[in-house]
């Protein structure tokens, strides 16, 4: 196909940095926007839900690149390292807006957060998770892991993505359509995979029989 | 008073007679251009309104932010979506029914509602369960006077209010078919009958803007902004506790008190704090019953705000 191609051959000429700073960008932006006073009437919370979908947008993102590839042969893979950390990112900036302005570094008053509320259990093992895969998120660490290890234990991403979903989910008064969307999209990257590992475990069964 | 009016530039006070006959009004405006369409809302109606010691002593909200950042789901979910969604709903003409265990039950227009009612400002701070507050100039009356004129019989303990359920006007509504609409609310006779729950008819020196509640709406400062129901178009005095909406979604997370009780949290997030809107990044402590303890503690002496949330 002319176009898968011609998609591969820009993606091929495309330098990571310049994604590293396109992404970066919306970042700045909010945060210069936030310190100036400019993000409206609940600033806090403007600040905070924009840097917290911004992050899950790209976990989500991250997660098309496996079945764009399988199923339409377009590679994005030299930027997955990219979008994982520039998600890490907005995480940090989320759980920062939180940490900072919402409970004004009461490090007592977050630890009750966590244990008491849902929402924000599920937000920060989701972020913890994370912030252990952008550590071993460099060469140096595939290399001591080997790609095996590497590989299972940056599959863990699909258990922060499940957590920030549900995180979404549960902080949303009554049921609201934009976290079932996000829901929903993220049951169908999840399933495609599942089918995938499903399918492999077939295969290998009737290599074995026969 | 004058200083504060000087500030936030609240236009002049136009003639009584001017708010009175709004429905001319707004029936000439095609030809008259005074009170024309702006960016499809009815414009607002200056009232004329006496000034009270109803006046809490810290910064009003921006006009502009009160009236753009607004809970009110029959418009739709998002905060911006009522100011957006409310000017299809028609407020003229307006009626409210008056029924249940009240000497004088019937259907009001609003004009007849209103008449006779002198209007004042009190200047309340407004506590959202969702964590924000407001400070807000509101224009009306107490709710008891038009309690006492309705005649509220001996054995009526509670007061149910229900709001507008037009879906052809009030797009939230068709968009979210499920929820239990109409949206309802209540108070204790008493807490009612207190002088500081009010009846709203304006804000900022005007009438309500829609997306506030326009024609009328309940404002009780001393709980959570859901109990303040907009748009009413039907109050019941009953014997029974009526049911209110958010009670109905979430039992667990919304009583039909809901006082403001910074030491009792919302299950999601803490009540402690509140980030003040149009205000930046600094939050601000919630005190009890949003500071007006020593108008309606009384109300619930021997009562555990714990369990009675």
């Amino acid at each position: 196909m002319a176009v898968t191609k011609v998609i591969n051959f820009l993606m091929r000429k495309l330098p990571n940095w310049v994604v590293y700073i396109i992404l970066v960008l919306p970042a700045v932006y909010l945060t210069f926007a936030l310190l100036g006073n400019q993000l409206g009437p609940d600033p806090i919370r403007t600040y905070q839900h924009k840097v917290g979908e911004f992050g899950l947008k790209l976990i989500i993102i991250g997660l098309f690149i496996t079945p764009l590839r399988d199923l339409f042969n377009i590679n994005f893979f030299k930027f997955r390292r990219c979008i994982g950390l520039m998600a890490f990112l907005y995480v940090c900036l989320h759980f920062l807006s939180y940490l900072v302005l919402d409970q004004s570094l009461n490090f007592n008053e977050v630890w009750k957060d966590i244990v008491k509320r849902p929402y924000i259990t599920f937000g920060m093992i989701s972020a913890g998770i994370m912030l252990f895969l952008s550590l071993t998120s460099n060469n140096l660490s595939v290399k001591i892991l080997g790609p095996i290890y590497w590989k299972r234990l940056h599959q863990l991403v699909y258990l922060v993505s499940l957590g920030a979903v549900t995180h979404f989910l549960l902080l949303t008064k009554a049921w609201q359509i934009e976290p079932m969307i996000y829901f929903i999209i993220l049951i169908g990257l999840l399933g495609y995979r599942a089918l995938k590992a499903y399918q492999k475990r077939i295969l290998n069964k009737k290599r074995n029989i026969s | 008073m004058t200083l504060f009016r000087g500030n936030i530039k609240y236009s002049d006070i136009t003639a009584k007679a001017d708010f009175l006959n709004r429905r001319q009004i707004i029936a000439g405006a095609a030809g008259l251009g005074a009170a024309s369409f702006v960016g499809g809302a009815v414009q607002a109606q200056n009232l004329e309104y006496s000034t009270t010691d109803y006046a809490v002593n810290a910064d009003i909200t921006p006009k502009k932010d009160a009236t753009s950042f607004n809970n009110f789901y029959e418009f739709g979910t998002g905060k911006n979506d009522p100011k957006d969604n409310a000017s299809r709903m028609k407020i003229d003409p307006w009626a409210v029914e008056i029924s249940g265990l009240v000497d004088n039950p019937g259907n009001y227009s609003l004009e007849d509602l209103l008449s006779g009612i002198a209007l004042e400002e009190r200047i309340y701070r407004f506590r959202c369960v969702e964590a924000w507050s407001m400070v807000v100039p509101w224009i009306g009356f107490s709710l008891s006077d038009i309690l006492k004129r309705a005649g509220v019989q001996s054995s009526a303990k509670y007061v149910a209010f229900q709001t507008l359920n037009r879906p052809s006007e009030m797009i939230g509504i068709k968009r979210n078919p499920k929820f239990p609409w109409p949206y309802v609310e209540g108070l204790r006779l008493d807490e009612a009958m207190n002088p500081l729950s009010m009846i709203a008819t304006g804000m900022y020196g005007e009438s309500l803007p829609n997306q506030n509640g326009a024609p009328l709406r309940l404002v009780v400062p001393w709980k959570y902004g859901f109990k303040s129901i907009k748009s009413i178009v039907k109050i019941t005095l009953t014997e029974t506790q009526p049911q209110t909406t958010w009670n109905i979604l979430a039992p667990k997370e919304y009583g039909f008190y809901s006082n403001v009780n910074p030491s009792f949290d919302h299950p999601r997030w803490s009540q402690a704090r509140e980030r003040i809107i149009g205000g930046g990044i600094f939050k601000r402590d919630t005190p009890m019953f949003n500071g007006y303890g020593e108008e309606v503690a009384n109300l619930y002496a021997g009562m555990d705000l714990n369990k009675n949330y």
